[in-house]
């Protein structure tokens, strides 16, 4: 998966307009990420890149980065 | 002997919380992405008077009054509930004297949430396979609002109180009809859906436990239950796609097999997503949640008694259940519908 395939498919979990979350977007600052968004994202880790993360994992992450860089962990 | 079910039926209290009061009453709640997220459009709320053994003998008397069952032949209650009317005694035995039950009978309580159905049937098959039940009536009966805090969010939008009534007889069938069972349990996952007071653990005092606000701007206090959504969703799809391999395998069939699979209706979201990972196609998932929401241990059996109604389920049809839910506990089986639908509902 692209970086770039990573944010669109982030952007559609958290509602954010296309092309709006940069890297270094704290997750905090966004209104949308909540713990309904957050599930939503663990569902789409293991449905589009059969990832089974682990919350903790997920309430760790400070940036979009940080998301990034942990699906990439696999 | 085998056990087979004979009939299904439920009922929902009166009071209705739809979704546009809950968005008229919390301006700030996101509802209709909530309404959309749970596909739960209604919740029914018992009221102030009315506990699970109320709802419990409701379900039971309208099995009774549609003349398929009598009251005489049933020889075991079993009741499964989490918000019993007393500690003691037993719901189970109040309900035999309610209902008119003869004093031949068993009666039990067990306390489980979403897996407890499944758990319900394979106490019911052992029953009656070992010869100590004939004729057994499995109740299913909850009132969680009564232990939801009004401004939490993450319980409030999702659990509906509802009793369910299943009617399970002996017959000498060479094939079950209930089985085979598979069970799992992880007592780790216990802190994810509780009431952290009113138990002897920490005893329910005259003052009320003092109200916390979470990050997410929910309210309750250990008075009210708790749920973490983020973690009983990453157990069930850890647990709930081994948990239909490991029933289909220990049944020796696969999901071309079966009919329908009524999964436990926690949420439209979640549902869908346990059907798009084991791929199954859409006609031959349960959805049963939009007139009453998460009903813990009765979504199997509404989504099942809703089944039969809209003739999803027929003599001969092969239906997968799976439960799971708060312990962590889950339970999946194999149920083979043998009745003719008539006299259900």
């Amino acid at each position: 998966m692209t970086y770039a395939e990573f944010v669109a498919a982030l952007e559609e979990t958290v509602e954010a307009p296309v092309g709006s979350l940069v890297a270094t977007q704290k997750l905090e600052d966004l209104d949308t990420w909540d713990s309904v968004s957050m599930v939503n994202f663990l569902a789409l880790a293991d449905e589009k890149w059969g990832l089974h993360l682990a919350p903790h994992q997920l309430t760790s992450c400070a940036t979009v980065d940080d998301l990034f860089q942990l699906t990439q962990k696999g | 002997m085998n056990a087979a079910i004979r009939a299904v039926d439920y009922v929902l209290p009166q009071e209705v919380l739809t979704t546009n009061d809950l968005a008229a009453k919390y301006p700030d709640w996101n509802v209709p992405k909530i309404d959309e997220q749970t596909g739960i459009h209604e919740r029914h709320i018992a009221g102030p008077e009315e506990c699970a053994s109320d709802l419990g003998a409701a379900a039971a008397e309208k099995l009774f009054s549609s003349g398929i069952c009598q009251r005489e032949s049933i020889d075991y209650l079993l009741v499964c509930t989490q918000t019993p009317d007393y500690f003691l005694p037993t719901t189970a035995c109040l309900l035999q004297d309610r209902l008119g039950l003869p004093r031949s009978t068993g009666a039990l309580d067990f306390n489980l949430g979403s897996s407890g159905y499944v758990y319900g049937l394979g106490l019911a098959q052992g029953l009656i396979a070992s010869g100590q039940a004939t004729s057994l009536l499995l109740i299913t009966a909850d009132t969680y609002s009564k232990i939801i805090h009004p401004a939490d969010r993450s319980v409030r939008t999702i659990f509906g109180d509802a009793a369910t009534v299943t009617w399970i007889t002996a017959e000498s069938s060479e094939q079950p009809s209930l089985g085979p069972f598979v069970y799992g349990t992880d007592g780790r996952g216990g802190q994810d859906l509780i009431l952290r007071r009113g138990g002897f653990r920490n005893n329910r005092s005259a003052d009320r436990a003092p109200e916390e606000h979470d990050s997410s701007g929910n309210i309750r206090s250990a008075d009210h239950l708790y749920m973490n959504g983020l973690e009983i969703f990453s157990f069930v799809v850890r647990v709930a796609p081994r948990l239909v391999k490991d029933t289909l395998a220990k049944a020796g069939l696969s999901l071309e097999d079966i009919d329908l699979v009524i999964f436990h209706q926690a949420n439209r979201m979640m549902l869908e997503h346990l059907r798009k990972s084991l791929r199954i196609p859409p006609e031959k998932v349960s959805i049963a949640l939009a007139h009453c929401g998460n009903t813990a241990t009765s979504s199997i059996p509404i989504a099942l008694c809703e089944a039969l109604r809209e003739n999803r389920v027929r003599p001969g049809s092969k239906v997968l259940l799976a439960g799971f839910g708060g312990g962590s506990s889950w339970a999946g089986t194999v149920l083979r519908w043998t009745q003719p639908v008539t006299g259900v509902g």
